[in-house]
């Protein structure tokens, strides 16, 4: 097992996130209970299972949005334990996307994407904007670059939080059900978006029900329900072949 | 810096008491002829009466825009002339410092108190007034039995943290030498020249009364918080 | 019917002089107390909503006190017990200052202190009212604490409390002729000395109501002017994304849709 050997900082095939008997509660409601995974870098991992299965509560641990109760966490070599230097140091270096974009409305586009690596990353403002207008140009928004989001369409949106997200250069990128609070006519922009990324070769963990996206991109599909990952196979396999009850229930209620 | 000494406070607390005895009776009769007053100016403005409802927004928006403390000058002043108006022979009446204090809080509260109510009925959902035109009640039945109520209930929170603000508002009538809690404090302060003992007492007191009304009316506006949902 | 004001007083000026004398009082105070008020407020205000216990207990310690005191005895307070409590020789010091200083800057710190304490609640009640996702993405982003007050909540919770501080700027310039108790003569006081020096009671209460009017109708066009200047494009107030956060501060900050939380 590679992540045991965690030193500092390891090669390239090396995992970024490891996860190990991960528990989380709240109040008497269990979320996560004796979750281990393993992202390796440049894996994409579809995470899906039917709502208040975890796996939200998962990514959100990842980032230490949401404070675990119990099991290892360790993002790119630091192990997320209460220390604030530690939780700032991983953040840096993992892009979360939201599922109802949160973008801040009271900066423009550019100034959205140019906060944190300038007050965070010690970017100078020239610096920051050129990478800004470089990356919202690649999500194809940067004609949109001053206007405030909430001239923005939601799939413009989503895409420019994408974009916030990129400008940090993560190593990781998490997305929170990216396209759930979407009209079902801007889904696929925003998709196209994500798969253009993953053949770029970012590591992704998506929590997602686009099956269709999970089939083109996913290294490999994580099925979770009552907060335990309860199948884990190559999306060929799960979605032809899979193998738990609780799968096979799930898939042909989002499949029809 | 002088030695404090409180025990002067136990000598005059007799005194001081009949002073708050008068704030709160203050604040008691400008809570209730506000709040009536103020329905009724609420309502005036809310039915778009042609003339008087224009008359009675202006009044509103004077009273909100110019000191307290002013209006009591106002008052103390016009009160006696209009009623010698009233009474006919055109002669001031004089009616004293207490009464004006009364008539000032009473009035000048109502046009707050009608704020508040006027907002809260712009906010009742139209479906309760079809509900009672579908019942055929009567406009004053509608209003009487089922649109104030409504609306006082939804507003009470905020029209008692009013009332905590009018009773530390009554401390203005100071400026006609009457006889509230901060008066008496301060006519004591003069005669015994303890005033750091009288003004702080006074100050922990009104601190009390306020506080715990607003823990009150804090714990009121989680409740319906709670009920609403 | 304003005549009057325009003869000769007994120290060889005219009334409306003193009028404007007071007025000139009266905004100073107004004034320089707003910027006292609107930045230990806003401090105070971030405090209450902070997660270390200490500073958020003390925040609310000073709302409390400040809030539930009313104006006038903390007046007198500042101005007659304060002197008496600090060593002599400071104590005699504050006292010398000469008139009308000596009244004027305790009225300052009077009226920034408990107007900071109403700003407090606003800002507070406006920083709870922000989606917590806000949050959530500024910390994703990497963003400290202090980065995210300061980049993210503050600048938001600022656009959407303005409303209501239109209400304390109405309430601060209106509890400025509370200062009169300690001697101040700012416009109030003025409009009554001229009433008692001519008996032309109407002229001098409605040139001073007239003058309040002005202020009140300069304040509220003043905030409505800085409400559009940053209001955010895409954003109409209580509409779009916000919405349900506008309706949610309205509910805390106990101010109806339009601002009801009422001073005076």
């Amino acid at each position: 097992m590679l992540q045991l050997a965690a030193g500092n900082k390891m090669g390239p095939s090396a995992s970024i996130v490891t996860v190990e008997n991960l528990e989380k509660r709240f109040g008497h409601f269990t979320a996560l209970s004796d979750v281990n995974l393993t992202v390796a870098a440049g894996e994409k991992i579809v995470l899906c299972g039917p709502s208040g299965s975890g796996k939200s509560t998962l990514i959100r641990c990842i980032n230490h949005i949401e404070k675990h109760d119990a099991g290892r966490i360790v993002v790119d070599g630091v192990e997320l334990t209460g220390r604030m230097e530690d939780i700032n140091g991983v953040r840096r270096e993992v892009g979360m996307v939201f599922q109802s974009f949160n973008l801040f409305p009271h900066l423009s586009v550019v100034e959205n994407c140019m906060l944190a690596p300038m007050k965070v990353r010690g970017l100078s403002r020239a610096e920051a904007h050129e990478r800004a207008i470089g990356l919202l140009r690649k999500v194809r928004i940067h004609d949109q670059a001053n206007k405030y989001p909430g001239q923005l369409s939601g799939g413009q949106q989503q895409r420019v939080a994408i974009a916030r997200a990129l400008c940090m250069q993560p190593k990781i990128m998490l997305f929170d059900e990216p396209t759930s609070a979407l009209d079902p006519e801007m889904v696929k922009e925003v998709l196209d978006t994500m798969v253009e990324l993953a053949k770029d070769g970012m590591t992704m963990v998506c929590v997602t029900h686009e099956m269709g996206f999970a089939r083109e991109i996913a290294d490999r599909v994580v099925f979770m329900d009552r907060g335990c990952i309860v199948e884990e196979a190559d999306p060929e396999t799960f979605f032809r072949a899979p193998r738990t009850e609780r799968a096979r229930d799930f898939l042909g209620q989002i499949i029809h | 810096m002088n030695s404090l000494d409180f025990s002067i406070v136990v000598q005059a607390w007799p005194y001081l008491w009949s002073g708050l005895l008068f704030s709160l009776a203050l604040t008691a009769v400008a809570f209730v002829v506000g709040l009536v007053l103020g329905t009724c100016l609420a309502l005036v403005q809310h039915f778009e009466l042609p003339v008087i409802g224009r008359l009675v927004r202006g009044y509103v928006a004077l009273m909100r825009s110019i000191p307290l403390i002013l209006v009591l000058f106002w008052f103390f002043f016009l009160v006696p002339i209009v009623l010698g108006h009233l009474s006919g022979n055109g002669r001031p009446v004089p009616i004293g410092a207490t009464w004006t204090a009364f008539i000032t809080f009473g009035l000048f509260e109502a046009a707050y108190y009608s704020e508040i109510i006027r907002v809260g009925l712009r906010a009742v959902n139209r479906g309760q007034f079809e509900a009672c035109q579908a019942l055929a009640l009567s406009t004053f039945d509608t209003y009487r039995s089922v649109i104030l109520p409504q609306v006082l209930r939804v507003a009470s929170p905020i029209i008692l943290s009013q009332t905590i603000i009018l009773f530390q508002d009554t401390s203005l009538v100071y400026v006609l030498s009457l006889t509230d809690l901060l008066g008496a404090a301060s006519k004591l302060a003069q005669l015994n020249g303890r005033l750091v003992e009288m003004y702080l007492v006074i100050a922990v007191v009104y601190l009390a009364i306020s506080s715990a009304a607003s823990q009150c009316v804090a714990s009121l506006r989680k409740r319906y918080a709670i009920a609403g949902r | 019917m304003f005549a009057v004001l325009l003869e000769q007083t007994a120290d060889g000026q005219r009334y409306i002089d003193w009028l404007v004398s007071g007025l000139g009082w009266t905004l100073a105070l107004a004034f320089f107390g707003w910027w006292i008020a609107f930045a230990v407020g806003v401090v105070v205000g971030i405090g209450r909503t902070v997660q270390n216990r200490a500073v958020a207990a003390l925040a609310r310690l000073y709302v409390e006190i400040f809030r539930n005191i009313p104006v006038l005895v903390q007046m007198f307070l500042w101005y007659f017990v304060l002197p008496e409590l600090l060593p002599t020789a400071l104590g005699n010091a504050i006292k010398q200052i000469p008139p009308p200083w000596g009244s004027f800057f305790p009225a300052l710190v009077c009226l920034g202190l408990y107007t900071a304490a109403r700003i407090a609640e606003q800002v507070r009640a406006g920083i709870e009212a922000l989606p917590k996702g806000q949050v959530e993405a500024a910390s994703a982003l990497g963003l400290s604490g202090y980065l995210t007050y300061r980049h993210v909540i503050v600048p938001q919770a600022l656009r959407l409390i303005i409303p209501s501080l239109t209400s304390e700027v109405m309430g601060i310039y209106k509890n400025t002729s509370v200062a009169l108790t300690i001697g101040l003569m700012e416009l109030t006081a003025q409009a009554r000395q001229i009433s008692e020096a001519t008996f032309q009671t109407f002229t001098a209460f409605g040139a001073a109501t007239l003058v309040y009017l002005a202020l009140a109708l300069i304040a509220y066009q003043g905030m409505a002017l800085i409400d559009r200047a940053v209001r955010i494009p895409g954003t109409g107030r209580a509409e779009n994304a916000v919405e349900p956060t506008a309706t949610r501060v309205a509910q805390q900050v106990g101010s109806l849709p339009d601002a009801m939380e009422v001073v005076k």
